[in-house]
């Protein structure tokens, strides 16, 4: 990309996970006792992605989604993603603003490494949500 | 009847109620005499009862048990196609000492006519069946006699007299009878049951008779010695004997509405024991409290359920910028070293000398024109500035990354997760004691039969309309009968100014005379018959009881007046009877019972529904140990549940001792004869059938 003044940072349209979670995905904004029970794609794969930072889990997507349309991130979302990217290419300084596409590709494999963790903790408790509680408060002591 | 010792030997009921083919056969042992059936609430046992009734008398005893539903057992007629039928039966083969003496049958044949489904009430179903189905009643009455033939008949009006013969409908209250009602024996017009008691067995109608006859006699004398007497004796006799027939028609009719106010009375009393049992008000009462606590539920479960989704959410919004904490951190760290290197210079300095460029003024306020130094200078600072096209989003990360950093505090976090979490418990323990609140009133609920209920409350209702117009009825009829015998009063003295001195005339009335004097004599005997037979009952009455009941001590005597009034005097002279409890009512009724049985001497079988479900404790047992021997040879059937038959405790808690079950009471005295089991077998998801079984 030339560094003309007429840049504009922008993810491209849709962002991805991966489609052997895509059931998973679904289920969570729909099952009652989820933690994501009526909420966004966004917030699922925002969370997936800081679980998959946390636990150092970042795999590529063997076959993307595209479902997930990057315009709905909010600005918070959008600079959780870019700053995942810059924690984790520390070499890259702020010059990485120029590579959008990078950025939201390092959060989708973040998220896919997040998602199966997610999945656990959704599948082997009763109540998920006081599962997903405990484990943020453990970031919090 | 006199004489005779009689006991059911079986009872085979087809398609009747819960019941689809089944015989129940009883205790024939003179000393083994009781027969139990036991079973649940609803297993079959009032439906039993009711179809010995229905079998006798045509219709059932305790008509809410069906609440709508109708004779013909609902599985079977439901399953009929048209031109079927389903035939509901019941009969009742009763043994005297030598072998079955008596057959009595009753069936109700159900025609399925056509497909119409919808319901309609039907009087020989006793309930709501198809409009497609027709009914129809037949019976019969089989009677050894005592060459061993055996004689039927199939006639209605010969089956009503035979049956009345064999246990008048007023006695059968002396023989099957429900103990739960028992205990209200007494407590309304008690002086009419005493009375209907002694007069059944005092031999009475004889005595009646005579004393119609000679009161015909007395009439007819005087009738001829008018007649002998001339003309006008013979015009005031006519006169005369037609105000006696108006009397007697009117005094038929007080007499009837008496017998209709009192049957009025007693029927409104009876309801309105019930009623009190399970009073409308008490329900209606429920149903308001059942309403708010249902409203208060729901608000605490979407309350509850609130309160988890504001949890979720700060949850969900928190997690990812804590776990991307040092993520944050560092990236803001970027972009201000970026900033304050020049890389990335904020855009608002962009936009800022835009504007200055464009008046022409220093920050200072000083105007400046286009070849000043000044706007040299600002026009080198804005080519530096485009040079830098990641000012915007780099601002953006400064401003968003800020604003994020000031919501990390983690204790705030905590506490705040605390706080939701707090509330959210405070909503959800509020939401569960609304829960078990309704469900508490739902269980209170369950105890009113709420159709039962209402159905008492209208039919306490009507009965009390038609109590008050037969009042007014009563009344008129009663002024009309005391002119009618001021009329008579004064032909009786014309009479007497008319009637001659012939010798004819004397003769006549000579004979009137006598008559009359048979008539004191009879009227004497009767009240002495009555007053011995009455005593007697009494005395049995107060031998009973006493024996029955744990207090006895207290009890001087039972007395019962003239008035056949009861009374229950305790050794300070004072009547107990309102302060009896239900179980000593019900044994009093119980005793009375006995007592009248004792002083006839026909041996009727004995069938008690729910013996026991109003008493507790030693008077259980007492009634199982003594009973028998104030009821000798007598058939005793006890419908039971499982409860009032096996329960036992431990440790009395007035005695201390250790008291024993019904059951285990009549085995250890060899007094059980047969034991039946009664069970409600479900054969589809709406429906069931009670089966039989024999506990050997």
């Amino acid at each position: 990309m030339s560094q003309d003044e007429t840049f504009e940072f922008k993810f491209k349209k849709y962002a991805s996970y991966d489609e052997e979670y895509s059931d998973f995905y679904k289920d969570l904004t729909k099952v009652t006792k989820s933690f994501f029970y009526q909420k966004n794609m966004t917030n699922i794969f925002i969370t997936a992605m800081a679980i998959g930072f946390k636990k150092d889990a970042h795999d590529p997507l063997k076959k993307s989604s595209n479902s997930i349309p990057t315009e709905v991130f909010t600005k918070e979302e959008r600079w959780l993603i870019i700053s995942l990217y810059m924690k984790t290419h520390p070499k890259e300084g702020v010059s990485t603003l120029w590579e959008p596409e990078q950025i939201l590709k390092n959060a989708e494999e973040y998220a896919n490494g997040g998602i199966a963790y997610l999945k656990m903790l959704y599948e082997d408790n009763d109540e998920p949500l006081e599962a997903l509680e405990e484990e943020f408060r453990k970031y919090l002591e | 009847m006199a004489g005779e010792n009689l006991r059911i030997k079986s009872i085979e009921l087809k398609n009747f109620r819960p019941y689809e083919d089944v015989t129940i056969e009883f205790s024939q042992d003179k000393t083994k005499s009781f027969t139990i059936i036991e079973g649940n609430n609803s297993a079959g046992k009032t439906s039993l009862i009711n179809a010995m009734y229905w079998c006798l008398y045509g219709q059932e005893q305790f008509l809410n048990v069906g609440e709508g539903k109708p004779i013909p057992n609902q599985n079977i007629l439901n399953k009929t196609k048209v031109g079927e039928g389903c035939d509901s039966s019941v009969i009742i083969t009763i043994n005297d000492d030598k072998g079955p003496k008596y057959q009595i049958s009753r069936t109700l044949e159900s025609r399925r006519q056509n497909n119409d489904r919808t319901k309609r009430y039907d009087d020989d179903a006793a309930g709501q069946i198809d409009s497609g189905i027709t009914t129809l009643i037949s019976q019969s009455f089989s009677q050894r006699d005592d060459r061993g033939n055996w004689e039927a008949t199939d006639d209605v009006t010969r089956f009503i007299s035979k049956v009345a013969k064999f246990l008048p409908e007023k006695l059968s209250s002396f023989v099957i009878f429900n103990g739960e009602i028992l205990d209200s024996f007494f407590k309304t017009e008690n002086a009419e049951k005493i009375k209907d008691g002694i007069e059944k067995v005092s031999g009475l109608p004889i005595t009646e008779k005579s004393i119609e006859h000679w009161e015909k006699m007395v009439k007819e004398y005087s009738r001829k010695a008018a007649r002998s007497s001339g003309t006008s004796a013979t015009l005031i006799q006519e006169k005369l004997d037609n105000k006696e027939k108006t009397f007697d028609k009117i005094s038929k009719e007080v007499s009837i509405l008496e017998k209709n106010m009192e049957e009025y009375r007693e029927n409104s009393k009876q309801l309105q024991i019930e009623s009190d049992k399970y009073p409308l008000k008490a329900l209606e009462l429920l149903k308001e409290q059942q309403y708010s606590e249902e409203v208060n539920k729901k608000q605490y479960e979407k309350f509850a359920s609130d309160q988890t989704d504001f949890r979720t959410t700060y949850i969900v919004d928190n997690f990812a910028r804590i776990l991307l904490k040092s993520a944050t951190e560092h990236t803001s760290q970027l972009l201000k070293e970026s900033i304050s290197k020049g890389e990335t210079p904020p855009p608002v300095k962009h936009f800022f000398l835009e504007d200055l460029i464009r008046h022409r003024e220093c920050m200072c306020g000083t105007k400046f024109n286009e070849s000043s130094s000044e706007m040299t200078h600002l026009n080198k600072l804005r080519e530096k500035v485009k040079n830098s096209p990641l000012a915007n989003i780099s601002f953006e990360g400064k401003e968003t990354l800020s604003d994020m950093e000031n919501k990390l505090d983690p204790e705030t976090i905590l506490a705040r997760l605390t706080e939701l979490r707090e509330k959210e418990n405070q909503y959800s323990s509020a939401f569960r004691e609304a829960t078990e609140k309704v469900n508490g009133t739902i269980e209170k609920l369950k105890e009113y039969d709420e159709v039962k209920i209402r159905k008492l409350a209208t039919g306490l209702d009507n009965i009390r309309q038609a109590r008050d117009i037969a009042h007014g009825e009563l009344n008129l009829k009663k002024s009309q009968k005391q002119a009618i015998a001021l009329e008579i009063k004064t032909l009786e003295g014309q009479k007497t100014q008319a009637t001659g001195t012939t010798e004819v005339t004397k003769k006549w009335k000579m004979k009137e005379n006598l008559a009359k004097m048979s008539l004191t004599t009879l009227y004497q005997v009767r009240e002495e018959l009555l007053t011995d037979i009455r005593e007697k009952v009494q005395n049995k009455t107060e031998e009973i009881f006493k024996k029955l009941i744990t207090r006895h001590w207290q009890i001087d005597k039972v007395e019962i007046d003239e008035n056949y009034k009861i009374r229950v005097i305790d050794t300070e002279g004072v009547d107990n009877l309102k302060t009896l409890s239900a179980g000593q009512t019900l044994y009093l009724a119980l005793s009375y019972i006995a007592a009248v049985r004792e002083v006839t001497d026909t041996n009727y079988p004995m069938i008690i529904d729910s013996p026991f479900g109003r008493v507790s404790g030693m008077e259980r047992v007492r009634a199982a140990e003594d009973l028998p021997l104030y009821l000798p040879e007598t058939q005793i059937t006890l419908l039971v549940t499982n409860t009032e038959y096996n329960a036992e405790i431990e440790k009395d808690l007035q005695t201390g001792k250790h008291i024993p079950s019904i059951k285990d009471t009549l085995q250890k005295n060899k007094r059980l004869g047969k034991e039946m089991r009664l069970e409600l077998e479900k054969i589809s998801e709406t429906s069931s059938r009670t089966i039989v079984e024999e506990v050997k």
